[in-house]
């Protein structure tokens, strides 16, 4: 199989080359981004792309729906030391054909090799059982499992476009304290402004 | 600004005023004695009311001492009792200085009293119902029409009398102006949560407790983060009990949010505009009072931003009702330092989520990344043809050994992230297992876990660092000992926790010499414990013993 790795861990890279290559795969290309990526693919035509999540300039979940967007079905085997809720989804939408741990899965990683080569889908246990519980669960905004009762409260109420005086007064606190709160929401749900923090909590409230 | 006290100065004003009464009437009617006139010598010529009266003053003197409640209920009472003296003095003449200075005496105490004991609205009332009926008297006294109405016992002076009116609007006014400077509520000591893990809720008994002198107190707690009721006791010997709680508690959509002062059925709160008034007890609230078992006490509603609670304490000095004056000031300081303990925690929290995120983000960028990079490096070299055996079987082990530790890294990084409940205590059991069956195929030991059958249950800190003095501890068996086997013995005992590790190995040649490791002996003393080597029955012996608040 010839295939194509893309990981910005130059030494992790190293080690996924050496066990492709003991395991009798041809790696042809081995680049760092997103975006190198979809060109070395574009340019070489690997049988397999193994792509890991996060990378700089382009990640793997943006440069499989690029491929997709443009029509390239080949099979695509995504890399992950770990899949939140979203980008789970988002990766079954975009038809990631196999979704594996970088974590002690160098056996799991050639299996899912050869499943997606004979054209089945790939995923570990148990982001296959939360596929499934996504799909069946009714419909909780992902933010809110990441915060308590407090903060949800606070999140939804800067959603409506309240300013911090007007959620104090709302929920019987000091202006200080809602500063706190909405810093340790920012920082739980990695956003780096109440504008943010809107339109995620709109966003996630149309979703569900 | 006055000064923070450490433990609430209220005296009863009921005591206080009867006291003063008392010392009044007395000098009064005393005084009166020595009048030149014969008809204003009270005791000779009125002596059935004066006798009365003074029987009242001690009366209503020992009433206060004996009971807030019937002190409360006749305070209008000994009020009318006051106002019937100023009356008497005001239907004499004041002719003479001793009643002239009697009358403005009982005019400031009435003043006075009200103020305390009913509040600056009835003061107002009483200086205005005093002056006017001052003026009557005086007018009458000077007006023909009405001149056979008043009594007097004397030449009429009308300029004594606009002398008195004058004298008694100044001295009602200063009264009133001095009235309204009382600051009855003396400021409290500031209610500061300590950091030394003491727990929010018996803090803020314990406060409770030494500001007001209570002897015992129960706090009846609703966490509106988490929806959970708690109560938690006071007792006599300064432990405190704890238990949940399945009915409501804490003031709900402005019910139950005043203060109550209650003796079994006999219940005073505070209403809105902050007069004291009788209530009746009911409700939830009234179910926690009787729940407690408090035959009476005070009860503060508490509601901040974490909370809503209700503050039930008791055995505490004899202030009378007028404790209700200072309740709020207690319940406001203690909420106050509630929510400013909430910021404080808010605020490290997320400084330290912020901490965390960026060790974790370190540690998932570059050690998690590298050690899944060997694992692939490792599984590469053990698909290699033509290695040996021997190697392969400690590739294979060494793989496993970084897949332990990866797992452990990765478990790291999800608990600094928040992902895991970095609180939850952690089976020591449960992690020596996991961890020796990975250190004995590293270091091809032989390793025997002897656990109590009590189950040891250790803080996260505490279980990642015996985890650490374990690696390293079987880590020295082998390579400065030589060891093939070691046991770990784990005991209990004395309020300790012991680790015991002895191996096989060598031993130490000379005890006086032995090089303590610099990582175990930091780790030991960072956990608050002892550390110490010897010679075991075969090889080395090292022991370590650990508090056991360090278990649960």
């Amino acid at each position: 199989m010839r295939i194509l790795i893309a990981d910005d861990h130059a030494f992790f890279r190293g080690g996924l080359e050496a066990a492709l290559g003991a395991a009798g795969h041809e790696v042809i290309a081995s680049v760092e981004n997103g975006e190198d990526a979809l060109e070395a693919i574009a340019r070489l035509d690997p049988d397999i792309a193994i792509l890991d999540i996060r990378m700089p300039v382009i990640g793997g979940v943006a440069a499989l729906q690029a491929l997709r967007a443009s029509g390239d079905e080949r099979p695509v085997v995504i890399l992950a030391a770990e899949v939140e809720d979203k980008v789970l989804k988002d990766l079954m939408a975009a038809r990631a054909n196999a979704i594996v741990y970088k974590n002690g899965a160098e056996l799991r990683l050639l299996d899912a090799i050869n499943t997606v080569r004979e054209g089945a889908r790939f995923l570990d246990a148990d982001l296959l059982d939360r596929a499934f519980s996504q799909a069946n669960a009714p419909a909780v905004p992902a933010f809110a499992e990441k915060l308590n009762p407090r903060e949800i409260s606070i999140a939804d109420l800067v959603a409506t476009g309240k300013r911090n005086r007007e959620i104090a007064e709302e929920l019987n606190l000091t202006e200080a304290t809602v500063k706190i709160y909405l810093h340790g929401i920012y920082t739980k749900l990695g956003l780096p402004n109440r504008t943010a923090l809107a339109l995620l909590v709109q966003q996630s409230r149309q979703d569900a | 600004m006055p000064a923070r006290q450490s433990r609430l100065q209220l005296p009863s004003t009921g005591n206080a005023t009867a006291i003063g009464r008392i010392a009044l009437a007395v000098m009064v009617l005393y005084f009166s004695t020595s009048e030149n006139h014969p008809h204003e010598r009270l005791l000779e010529n009125h002596l059935f009311w004066a006798g009365l009266y003074l029987l009242a003053t001690i009366g209503f003197a020992l009433v206060s001492w004996r009971s807030w409640w019937w002190d409360y209920r006749l305070r209008t009472w000994s009020f009318g009792v006051d106002i019937a003296m100023v009356m008497v003095l005001e239907h004499y003449e004041p002719f003479h200085y001793g009643f002239f200075s009697a009358a403005l005496a009982i005019v400031a105490f009435v003043l006075f009293s009200t103020t305390l004991r009913f509040g600056r609205g009835d003061t107002m009332r009483a200086a205005i119902a005093i002056n006017v009926v001052g003026l009557i008297v005086c007018i009458g006294r000077n007006i023909p029409p009405f001149q056979d109405l008043v009594v007097t016992t004397g030449e009429i002076d009308a300029w004594m009398d606009v002398r008195h009116v004058l004298l008694t609007a100044v001295i009602t006014a200063l009264a009133l102006w001095m009235a309204q400077q009382i600051n009855p509520i003396p400021r409290l000591p500031r209610f500061e949560i300590s950091r030394d893990g003491e727990d929010r809720l018996e803090g803020v008994l314990r406060y409770a407790a030494r500001v007001t002198g209570a002897q015992r107190g129960t706090l009846c707690w609703r966490g509106i983060e988490d929806g959970t009721f708690t109560l938690i006791g006071l007792r006599e010997d300064g432990t405190i009990s704890a238990k949940p709680l399945v009915r409501n508690c804490g003031p709900v959509a402005g019910r139950d949010t005043a203060p109550l002062v209650f003796k079994e059925r006999r219940c005073l709160t505070l209403d809105e505009a902050g007069n004291i008034a009788v209530a009746r007890v009911g409700g939830d609230i009234g179910a926690i009072i009787s729940d407690t078992g408090y035959g009476s006490g005070l009860s503060l509603p508490l509601t901040c931003g974490t909370g809503a609670g209700w503050l039930i304490l008791a055995d505490y000095p004899p202030y009378g009702w007028d404790i209700l004056r200072a309740a709020p000031s207690v319940a406001s300081e203690i909420s106050h330092g509630i929510d400013r303990d909430e910021l404080d925690r808010t605020a490290r929290a997320a400084a330290m989520a912020g901490m965390r995120n960026a060790i974790a983000r370190d540690l998932h960028d570059s050690v998690a990344q590298s050690l899944a990079g060997a694992g692939y490096w490792l599984q590469s070299l053990q698909m290699r043809p033509g290695i040996p055996e021997a190697v392969r079987d400690d590739l294979k082990r060494t793989k496993q050994a970084l897949d332990h530790e990866n797992a452990s890294i990765r478990e790291m990084i999800d608990r600094l992230r928040g992902d895991v409940d970095i609180d939850e205590p952690r089976d020591l059991a449960d992690d020596l297992a996991g961890l020796v069956e990975v250190l004995g195929k590293q270091w091809r030991l032989d390793i025997a876990v002897h656990l109590p059958t009590e189950r040891l249950r250790a803080t996260p800190r505490a279980a990642h660092e015996i985890q650490q003095i374990v690696r390293e501890a079987l880590a020295n068996a082998v390579r400065h000992g030589s060891a093939e086997s070691v046991a770990i013995d784990v005991t209990k005992q004395n309020g300790k926790v012991r680790l015991a590790f002895e191996d096989d190995g060598t031993g130490f040649a000379d005890e006086a010499t032995i090089v303590r490791p610099r990582s175990i002996s930091e780790r030991t003393r960072t956990l608050g414990g002892t550390l110490e080597f010897g010679r075991g029955s075969k090889g080395a012996r090292v022991q370590i013993d650990l508090p056991v608040e360090l278990f649960r």
